[in-house]
């Protein structure tokens, strides 16, 4: 889903209950698709799923060290490059403004590979 | 939820509360120009100081002590810094965000526009974050936006038709409600000015207290006042700082939709692309009437009707657009244009729906040859009609979530600007200068009076007055200066010379005067009221030969106790004869010389 469309995607890693309120809003937030680009949201059950697929996606984003997966709680994909452009942590108090920035990053001018 | 968000936010009023109640600082502040020196030096005078009463005195008055000060005298809600803050950050951020407003959205996903619009978003997302106040609000829009419109499933397709806002407009919205809540209460503070600042002085002497001119800057009599005219004061320079910056935001975000909506309505002029083939489908579904196969005539003419009336309609509606748009020569009338535009895109989508659903298939059914010719200029015709559907549904969407409460907050922000221009604390005076020498008549000891007032004219017609701040310090002659005093003296002769006839126990009294030289200090109040010691010269006319015919004598005198005990050593001119004495005061006949430090009366 992710490499083959062109949509920001929202992945939440865990089933306690924080991930599945942020799940949740994220969501909910998904109904918003400004300037027409879709927003989706991907639900990891756990850090063990898709790990390697996972931090693939994370090492995109500048700074993440491998050893600390296990403390991420959620991240945000750019539609067209697929880079992590926002990294929410286990530690972090998660609201509806912390999803919304989140996606916000999310959608920020990609790197210039694109011809508009 | 709603009573603890409020509860949390009256408690983070409260530091701007207790700043307002407990902290307002010092309102006059008076020095004293030292008169004996080229480049004076300034001694603060505060309330009991002692100061010389031919003195120049420099006033300098704190005007955001005044405007706290002025603040809690009128019950003005306070002006809170913060808040003041979070509504400049929040202009600028619609500012930005219409910037970037294009219209219309294009059909694609536009992630050019969707980065420059998130570039900028993100420093509006930075202020949220770091103002803790700002981002429960933030969360508090997104919940009630939950409530408000349920995620339902199909929320993103109304979000896409205009029904609902998108969250993002929704909450931006909000702020702007919250904004122009903030501009409301920033500009009931900007009270206009049934507030006067005075700035009134009084001698007190021994007779009363009197008014006294304090400065030509305070110059203007009202009754027993010298008052400065009816200044409108709330504003400290801080506030103004910021509300001049909020002015100018208010006044981009005002550019900034006329600009956009200057763009819209070029754009609707423009861009109404089905204009010119509406009317070729009508006259084609007219002509079809009679010219489809005679034997369905019927059939097709029922169904013919209703899109004959949309389209018939739709090309009124095209055409009132191209007049009125010519006339929405501002932003409120763009704004109310929304409603017009709804029903042009209900009309669409009612032509299309009625087309699409019923009409085609009849057509594609009868095989004729002007159903065909019908079905094609239709079809040439839909592409347009559902681009000016998709075009127009954004315009309304831009109109009505997002221009309408920024134009509400603009205007009402506007009203800051033009009271900002005219902000009367500037006229009171930084600072200003009081010549005592200018104040009349005074004496050594008279105090004088300097009170700060606040007052204001209430419902009732009453004017109530405060004193928010007084300064009494005392006059005093501190440099030399000199003063004419007679005395009764008793002289004694020293040694019994040839040409005394006195019995030499004996003290003789004489009359005489004495100019004396004195000084006063600013520390030592008992010098003056008690001590005042001084040195002089005494005149007296003792008879020591006693031959009825008083000689004339001078002598050196050291007086204290206020003068009313003196003693001296001198000589008797007539007599050839030294002398020492002690004397008394008179309550009479005391003068000042012109010479040295004097008093001078000026009228």
């Amino acid at each position: 889903m992710i490499f083959e469309n062109e949509f920001i995607v929202f992945v939440v890693i865990g089933t306690d209950h924080i991930s599945k309120k942020i799940v949740e809003r994220a969501d909910s937030f998904a109904d918003d698709r400004p300037r027409k680009v879709v927003r989706k949201v991907i639900w990891v059950p756990n850090h063990d799923l898709l790990r390697s697929e996972c931090l693939e996606l994370l090492t995109t984003s500048a700074g993440f060290q491998a050893n600390d997966y296990e403390k991420v709680l959620a991240f945000v994909l750019s539609p067209r490059l697929h880079e992590t452009k926002d990294i929410i942590w286990r530690d972090e108090t998660v609201d509806d403004l912390r999803i919304g920035y989140a996606y916000v990053r999310a959608g920020k001018r990609e790197r210039n590979v694109f011809n508009n | 939820m709603y009573y603890i968000h409020l509860l949390r936010r009256s408690f983070l009023l409260l530091p701007v509360l207790a700043h307002c109640l407990f902290l307002q600082g010092q309102i006059i502040q008076l020095h004293e120009l030292d008169l004996y020196r080229k480049n004076p030096e300034s001694t603060p005078i505060a309330s009991g100081s002692i100061v010389e009463i031919n003195a120049t005195l420099r006033l300098h008055l704190d005007k955001d002590s005044i405007a706290s000060a002025v603040r809690q005298f009128a019950n003005l809600p306070p002006i809170d810094k913060k808040k003041l803050k979070d509504l400049k950050n929040l202009l600028r951020s619609q500012v930005e965000i219409l910037t970037l407003l294009n219209a219309p959205t294009p059909a694609e996903p536009d992630f050019q526009g969707l980065g420059d619009l998130n570039d900028s978003l993100s420093g509006y997302y930075a202020t949220l974050s770091d103002s803790p106040e700002m981002g429960a609000d933030y969360n508090w829009f997104s919940d009630n936006y939950d409530k408000t419109y349920p995620p339902t499933g199909q929320r993103a397709t109304q979000i896409e038709q205009g029904e609902i806002p998108s969250r993002e407009l929704y909450i931006f919205s909000e702020f702007s409600k919250m904004a122009n809540q903030l501009v409301e209460q920033t500009n009931l503070g900007l009270v206009e000015g049934n507030i006067s600042f005075l700035l009134t002085g009084f001698k007190r002497t021994s007779k009363g207290s009197v008014a006294i001119k304090l400065s030509d800057d305070f110059d203007s009599f009202e009754g027993e006042a010298y008052t400065v005219q009816r200044w409108q004061t709330s504003l400290s320079e801080e506030d103004k700082q910021q509300l001049r910056e909020i002015a100018d935001l208010a006044n981009s975000l005002n550019k900034m939709l006329e600009e956009k909506g200057s763009d819209l309505r070029k754009w609707l002029k423009w861009n109404l692309v089905a204009a010119g083939c509406l009317k070729g489908l009508k006259k084609k579904l007219e002509e079809s009437i009679t010219q489809i196969a005679p034997a369905q005539a019927d059939k097709v003419k029922k169904l013919l009707q209703q899109p004959i009336q949309i389209a018939k309609s739709l090309i009124e509606q095209y055409d009132g657009h191209e007049q009125q748009i010519k006339k929405l020569d501002n932003v409120d009338l763009l704004i109310g244009f929304d409603k017009n535009l709804n029903e042009t895109i209900d009309s669409i989508g009612s032509l299309l729906e009625t087309m699409d659903d019923e009409l085609l298939k009849i057509l594609n059914e009868l095989s004729d040859p002007v159903a065909k010719e019908l079905e094609d200029s239709y079809q040439a015709c839909k592409d347009k009609l559902e681009k000016d559907r998709d075009n127009l549904l954004e315009i309304v969407k831009t109109l009505k979530f997002l221009f309408k409460d920024a134009r509400d907050l603009a205007k009402s922000a506007e009203i800051i600007s033009e009271k900002i221009n005219r902000l009367p604390i500037n006229l009171i005076p930084q600072e200003s200068f009081i010549d005592l020498t200018q104040t009349g008549e005074r004496r050594n000891g008279d105090r004088i009076v300097v009170k700060a007032i606040l007052e204001r004219t209430d419902g009732d017609g009453k004017i109530r007055r405060k004193i928010i701040e007084q300064i009494i310090f005392t006059v005093q002659q501190i440099g030399l200066h000199s003063v004419v005093k007679p005395a009764l003296v008793f002289v004694d002769p020293i040694g019994g010379g040839k040409n005394v006839d006195l019995k030499r126990t004996q003290f003789q009294f004489a009359p005489s005067y004495s100019i004396l030289f004195k000084w006063g200090s600013r520390t030592k109040r008992n010098f003056h009221d008690f001590w005042t010691p001084s040195f002089g010269i005494n005149f007296s006319s003792p008879d020591f030969d006693t031959d009825g015919v008083p000689e004339f004598a001078f002598a050196l005198e050291v007086p204290f106790l206020n003068d009313y005990l003196t003693t001296g050593i001198g000589y008797n001119v007539g007599a050839d004869e030294r002398f020492w004495y002690f004397g008394f005061r008179l309550p009479i006949g005391s003068w000042s010389l012109p010479i040295f430090n004097n008093i001078e009366v000026k009228n």
